[in-house]
């Protein structure tokens, strides 16, 4: 079976693509309105985008708005397809096997 | 697949010791040790492979000067990624559907919290109260709509500035200036030509200027705008042409009922 993503299934990075892929295709949220509605702490959504980044999963940019530096981050076309196999993987975990494996 | 963690760490120390290239130092590349990798029986579905590669081949990118024999990074990257199938049990399994649940929930809320809804309900009561104004204190109301519109535009600019601080959608400049230019041209012919012989064509004029816009808008944005946009236009046509004696109460009904009856269905109802 394929699709389990390790680097999305950890908890916290699971959370954020569920909440980023909730998003419409073009819209970004805010660093902080996504800290808070996660209960997370700045350093530790910081490293998980990161590792996000890294993978090409998700797209921050950083500006500023009234002088202030703002960070918006949204999730890409890649990552929102391992996300959506991610899920679809989970869910046949769930599902009874159908028919036995073919390979050993 | 392989189903014991015995067996998974068989399967990579059988990838460690047997890959060719991991006898000299410098030679095994990720490219190798996946290609070595997908020959190990049960480990060739396409999918996985193509998710593997990707990842090897974005730690490789990292980590290229310090591959030499048999590379940890490319271990751990086997190991998570080639065996974690194996490693989640259905009880994990239904936990993470139902954190990604949660969060999708939260997400939806704060979403539908952020979407235009609030533009439609300001300009909907706005257009009600014009038309009640127009339709019960006659010019004295019509005296009043251009400063009516400056606090609306006032209000949508805060509106839209405090949504912009949780969730935002870029729009691109040159729409925002191809948007600009058809409405000024469109209020400057009025201007320029002389504009319509009544209040209440005048009125009408400027909706179905607001309307193209939404049209237009519909267009680049949700679809729901392009259909507001022609059942706008549609309300100030009927308003105009079939009762032009109560155009001022039907705009405050038709008008700025429909966008306010939008802003629930967007608000309450949409996706």
């Amino acid at each position: 079976m394929s699709g389990l993503d390790s680097l999305i299934h950890q908890p916290v990075r699971l959370q954020i693509m569920a909440a980023l892929c909730q998003l419409g295709p073009r819209e970004q949220v805010d660093f902080s309105f996504l800290k808070s509605r996660l209960a997370l702490t700045d350093g530790n959504l910081g490293a998980h985008l990161l590792s996000l980044e890294n993978a090409a999963y998700i797209a921050v940019e950083k500006t500023f708005v009234a002088r202030r530096p703002k960070t918006y981050i949204a999730a890409t076309a890649t990552g929102r397809d391992a996300f959506a196999r991610h899920v679809a993987a989970l869910q046949a975990i769930l599902q009874p096997p159908s028919a036995p494996a073919a390979s050993a | 697949m392989c189903t014991s963690a015995r067996s998974d760490s068989r399967r990579l120390k059988q990838i460690a010791t047997n890959c060719p290239g991991s006898d000299k130092p410098g030679s095994l590349t990720p490219v190798r040790a996946i290609r070595y990798a997908i020959t190990i029986p049960g480990v060739s579905d396409p999918g996985y492979i193509k998710a593997l590669i990707r990842r090897i081949n974005l730690l490789s990118c990292r980590y290229l000067p310090i591959i030499s024999g048999f590379n940890l990074t490319i271990y751990s990257v086997l190991q998570s990624t080639l065996f974690m199938q194996s490693s989640i049990t259905p009880k994990e399994a239904a936990r993470a559907l139902q954190a990604i649940e949660v969060s999708r929930a939260a997400m939806r809320s704060a979403v539908r919290a952020n979407r235009g809804h609030a533009h439609l309900w300001l300009w909907g009561a706005l257009w009600s109260a014009m038309g009640l104004l127009a339709q019960t204190q006659g010019v004295a109301g019509l005296r009043l709509f251009p400063w009516i519109s400056l606090t609306g535009v006032i209000a949508s600019v805060v509106i839209g500035v405090r949504q912009s601080s949780t969730i935002r959608l870029p729009v691109d400049r040159r729409f925002i200036g191809v948007l600009a230019a058809s409405l000024l041209f469109g209020l400057g012919w009025i201007l320029v030509l002389g504009g319509p012989p009544s209040p209440q064509r005048v009125f009408a004029y400027i909706g179905l200027l607001v309307a193209q816009a939404y049209v237009i808008s519909g267009f680049w944005f949700d679809t729901y705008l392009l259909w507001l946009g022609l059942a706008i236009a549609a309300a100030i046509l009927v308003g105009l042409f079939v009762f032009p004696a109560f155009f001022w109460i039907w705009i405050a009904v038709f008008g700025g009922g429909t966008l306010i009856a939008t802003g629930f269905y967007v608000r309450y109802f949409m996706r």
